[in-house]
């Protein structure tokens, strides 16, 4: 059994040395491994085999051997142990240097391992490539044979002359020639090490820095134009800091002078605060920095050194790192912009308002586009929208469809002749407003000659045309005036011969009836002489008023008397289909007023009458009645009232009427209905004139096809006149009292004697002013009253009177005339004229007249 | 009777068998190490079952010497076969 079991062992023993001699090659057993392994296993099988044939039984001779071999076998374990570490060691190392060398061979730093005398024991693949030379003829060669080509020292000598400590590493940047040119090397050299063999050895690492060198040079030459450039900007720019009150971390010289400062230090020293004029507006700032990371263009008021205030636009960006916040940014001095710019605005201002009060706007034409640009006083003008872009179109809408074509053509005339293009023309406004301008323009031309812009300027010219019209009116009014000054001149000189001969014809003929029986034929003849010189007379005074030569004074005016007149002078002027209703109250009191302004009322009102039933005829009705003021108008205050009276004038036609919208405008200036040159809309709004000044009113009432009506209304005067002066046909008698007459005209002289003489005076007629002055001179006291001729040879009415009043300053003077009320200003000439006669001169007016300025008191 | 030889054998394999347990950290590198130092123990194990053969049991303590040492000279054989599959297989480039 034993036998049989150490059988098997040194079977196993022979199988493993089979194993060994036939599996070993492959393996990492070094061949003094192999060979103790294979000493153990043979030891192992003889000490088999010898136990075997110990318990086999075959032979005991071998026993010493067994035990021999049985001490030897643990220490061939030993050995064999030991190789096997050894084994192991080795390949542990072995994968060390092929990691190691993996790395240094793709490593991209130059590796160098030398001797002191600088030969090379060891190079990386990364320097025989650098060098270009295999990594043979290197190994074992100077390193200064391999690089020093320029005769210099590649390495510096006193590293190995032990000026420097060799013990301590040195850094150092060459520039050697390699297979690519010329490159820069940074060399790490290490201290003098002891290797395992040893020998001293230095480990250099060089890297190429050649790229990192130029990107530096590059970037320091950056970093230098950098500086200059901000040394040199006009703007200035700085870095602070935002928190508390600010500090300037950097700034550049333009930042300093902006603010009066002499250098950058000086500034820098300077709170930000301090800079800022407004610190409220720094806060702002800071707060919308926070907010917003940028801040771009804020303008912003500093303060310079001097104390000064500029204006900068403020650019600001925030740069935020671990521990402060602070800001770059760079300022713009734009205190002369912004001068400029409110000189600009002011000047735009202006500009505008020039042309707003010259009525004047402007625009541009964009030829390639067809649209225009206009300023606000163009849409001022033509009360389009402003800020809006117009096209051809909406301009040749604006345009006054008959003036349209004209202004195309002009237009283009100036174009074709790169003229300017200048012509009055008319818009019509979106309300239908119709408006004159003055436009103007320019051309502008590219290189090529093509027309790319215009523009131009619009002046509304409206208020110019309308003058200009109403100058026309006007001067066409001037000269119709001039013709009835004419007129009137030419009639006040008839009327004055046509008085003096009409004067001795009324008195005469009233004396001559007053001296003839009763109911005699003849009585009937000087009667109606009379009547008939009086009607003559009224003829006269007609043609006085019509021709203006009344004067304009306000008087009081019996309104009903000038109506009479003015009905018939109305009768005879509008055609007969036209039938004149009328109802006058005679007996109204008196109007203060202008005789004429009043004739004139009528007249405007009739005439506008007359104008609406032109063409079918029909009835105009005119009245005039007294009214107590409250029955007119019960909701006038008391305060407002003229007087307890009023006179209505009402003066009505059934024509075509007015619509409401023509009733609105019936009393502006200029507004008519009637055909250019039939009218200057002028009428009604010269009556509401009178009777402004009268302190009148006026209404109207109109209806389409019905018919329209005027009722006026003109206060009565407070005071009636003198029942007595006004009613009495008998003239007042004298007493005797001596009246010296005066006239050039010796019929009218003794006319007016006879009438004196039956009005109980004693009159003295003379036909020559001298006669009449020799005679005062000679008994000034004679004559109690002087009844003088206005106008006479040698000495006038007026002349004699002062002259009279030289030698009697109590002789009173009475002037006759046949010129009418144009004569009352004379009166004030002289102290002692003290009253008029106009001619003809009835009895009872003289002895009324000459009792009333010998009888003041009466 | 404890004989020369065999003390020898023990003090010499008590010895290795410290060294190898204090080294025991870079033996297990060597691949497939178990096989191997169970070998050794089988026959460290085989030379004290010699020894107490002498003095008790001694058919029971030389039969397990006898089997001990076979046990070792398999152990020996399975580690060679194995030691060489490991390289064979290229493990050993690891």
């Amino acid at each position: 059994m034993i036998a049989i079991i150490d059988a098997f062992s040194l079977g196993f023993c022979c199988l493993a040395m089979a194993i060994l001699i036939g599996k070993s090659k492959n393996s990492p057993l070094m061949r003094d491994q192999k060979l103790l392994l294979g000493g153990l296993i043979l030891f192992m099988g003889v000490y088999y085999f010898c136990i075997f044939v110990k318990w086999a039984g075959i032979t005991g001779r071998l026993e010493a051997f067994e035990n021999f071999e049985g001490a030897l076998i643990p220490m061939w374990w030993a050995f064999v142990f030991y190789a096997l570490m050894n084994m192991i060691a080795t390949n542990e190392i072995k994968e060390s240097e092929s990691k190691y060398r993996l790395i240094v061979e793709n490593q991209s730093e130059l590796i160098l391992k030398m001797d002191p005398d600088l030969k090379i024991r060891f190079a990386s693949p990364s320097f025989c490539r650098m060098i270009g030379k295999p990594e043979a003829d290197v190994l074992g060669r100077p390193l200064l044979s391999i690089l020093d080509q320029k005769g210099e020292s590649f390495l510096p000598y006193e590293v190995f002359n032990k000026t420097v400590d060799p013990s301590q590493p040195a850094y150092f940047e060459k520039i050697v020639k390699t297979s690519q040119g010329e490159r820069l090397l940074a060399w790490h050299l290490s201290a003098l090490t002891r290797e395992g063999d040893g020998k001293d050895v230095f480990i250099a690492v060089g890297r190429d820095i050649t790229e990192k060198s130029r990107t530096e040079k590059k970037l320091a030459s950056m970093d230098h134009r950098y500086r200059t450039l901000m040394e040199n900007l006009p703007v200035g720019i700085f870095r602070a800091s935002i928190e508390g009150q600010g500090r300037l971390l950097m700034v550049n010289k333009a930042a300093a002078a902006m603010l009066g400062y002499d250098s950058e230090l000086e500034l820098l020293k300077i709170p930000v605060s301090d800079i800022f004029s407004d610190n409220g507006q720094r806060r702002e700032l800071i707060k919308r920095i926070k907010a917003e990371g940028v801040i771009v263009g804020v303008e912003a008021a500093l303060r310079k050194k001097d104390g000064a205030i500029i204006f900068g636009s403020v650019t600001m960006n925030m740069i935020e790192d671990e521990n402060n916040i602070y800001v770059d940014g760079i300022i713009e001095n734009v205190t002369n912009v912004r001068q400029a710019l409110n000189a600009l605005n002011s000047s735009e201002r202006l500009h505008r308002q020039a042309q707003l009060i010259a009525k004047v706007g402007h625009w541009e034409q964009d030829i390639t586009t067809m649209t225009y640009e206009y300023s606000e006083g163009l849409a001022d003008i033509l009360k389009i929208p402003k800020n809006l872009t117009l096209d051809f179109d909406d301009v040749k809408r604006l345009i006054h469809p008959e003036d349209l074509q004209t202004v195309l053509n002009e237009f283009g005339k100036s174009v074709k002749s790169r003229t300017e293009y200048d012509m009055t023309h008319r818009y019509v406004l979106s309300d239908g407003e119709v408006k004159y301008v003055h436009s103007k323009c320019v051309h502008e031309f590219d290189a090529d000659g093509n027309h790319t812009k215009s523009i131009g300027t619009v002046q509304d010219v409206t208020e110019i045309k309308v003058l200009e019209s109403d100058k026309h009116n006007t001067e066409r009014q001037l000269r119709q005036a001039q013709k009835l000054e004419a007129i009137g001149t030419l009639a006040g000189g008839i009327a004055h011969d046509f008085n003096n001969i009409l004067t001795p014809i009324l008195g005469f003929s009233q004396m001559l009836a007053e001296n003839l029986p009763d109911d005699t034929r003849n009585r009937e003849s000087a009667q109606a002489i009379y009547e008939a010189a009086l009607r003559a007379s009224d003829l006269v005074g007609h043609i006085l008023t019509f021709s203006r030569q009344a004067d304009a004074e306000r008087m009081p005016v019996h309104v009903a008397a000038i109506l009479k007149e003015a009905v018939k002078f109305v009768r005879a002027s509008i055609p007969s289909t036209i039938n004149i209703k009328q109802d006058i109250q005679t007996n109204c009191l008196p109007v203060l007023a202008d005789p004429t302004q009043i004739h004139q009322i009528i007249m405007n009102l009739s005439t506008n009458a007359y104008y609406a039933m032109q063409e079918k005829g029909g009835e105009l009705t005119i009245s005039l009645k007294q009214k107590r003021r409250t029955d007119l108008f019960p909701d006038l205050e008391e305060s407002d009232a003229n007087g307890m009276y009023y006179l209505h004038l009402k003066v009505q036609d059934t024509g075509q009427g007015m619509d409401k919208e023509t009733m609105d405008r019936i009393f502006d200036p200029y507004f008519t209905t009637k055909k250019r040159g039939e009218g200057t809309g002028l009428g009604l709004s010269t009556v509401i004139g009178i009777l402004n000044q009268l302190g009148g009113r006026i209404s109207v009432e109109s209806k389409i096809d019905a018919g329209t009506v005027f009722n006026v209304y003109l206060p009565c005067m407070e005071k009636l006149p003198s029942a007595a002066a006004a009613s009495s046909s008998q003239p007042a008698k004298g007493n005797g009292q001596e009246v010296l007459v005066v006239d050039d005209e010796g019929t009218v002289a003794n006319m007016l004697s006879q009438m004196l003489k039956n009005l109980d005076y004693v009159p003295t007629a003379v036909s020559d002013s001298l006669t009449a002055l020799e005679l005062i001179q000679a008994a000034p006291q004679k004559f109690a009253l002087v009844i003088s001729d206005l106008t006479m040879p040698n000495l006038t009415g007026v002349e004699l009177a002062k002259k009279a009043a030289e030698l009697n300053p109590d002789l009173p003077f009475i002037l006759s005339s046949g010129l009418g009320d144009g004569i009352s200003g004379k009166a004030s000439e002289s102290p002692n004229i003290k009253d008029i006669l106009h001619k003809p001169i009835t009895r009872s007016a003289l002895g009324r007249v000459v009792n009333a300025v010998l009888n003041p008191e009466n | 009777m404890l004989e020369e030889n065999e003390l020898i054998m023990l003090v010499l394999g008590l010895a290795i068998l410290i060294r190898l347990l204090t080294t025991y950290e870079r033996l297990r590198k060597i691949p497939h190490n178990t096989s191997l130092l169970l070998s050794f123990v089988a026959f460290f194990a085989a030379t004290v079952a010699t020894i107490c053969e002498g003095y008790l049991l001694p058919d029971l303590f030389n039969l397990m010497e006898h089997l001990l040492y076979m046990t070792s000279a398999v152990l020996l054989t399975f580690w060679l076969w194995s030691f060489f599959k490991h390289f064979e297989g290229g493990a050993g480039s690891q």
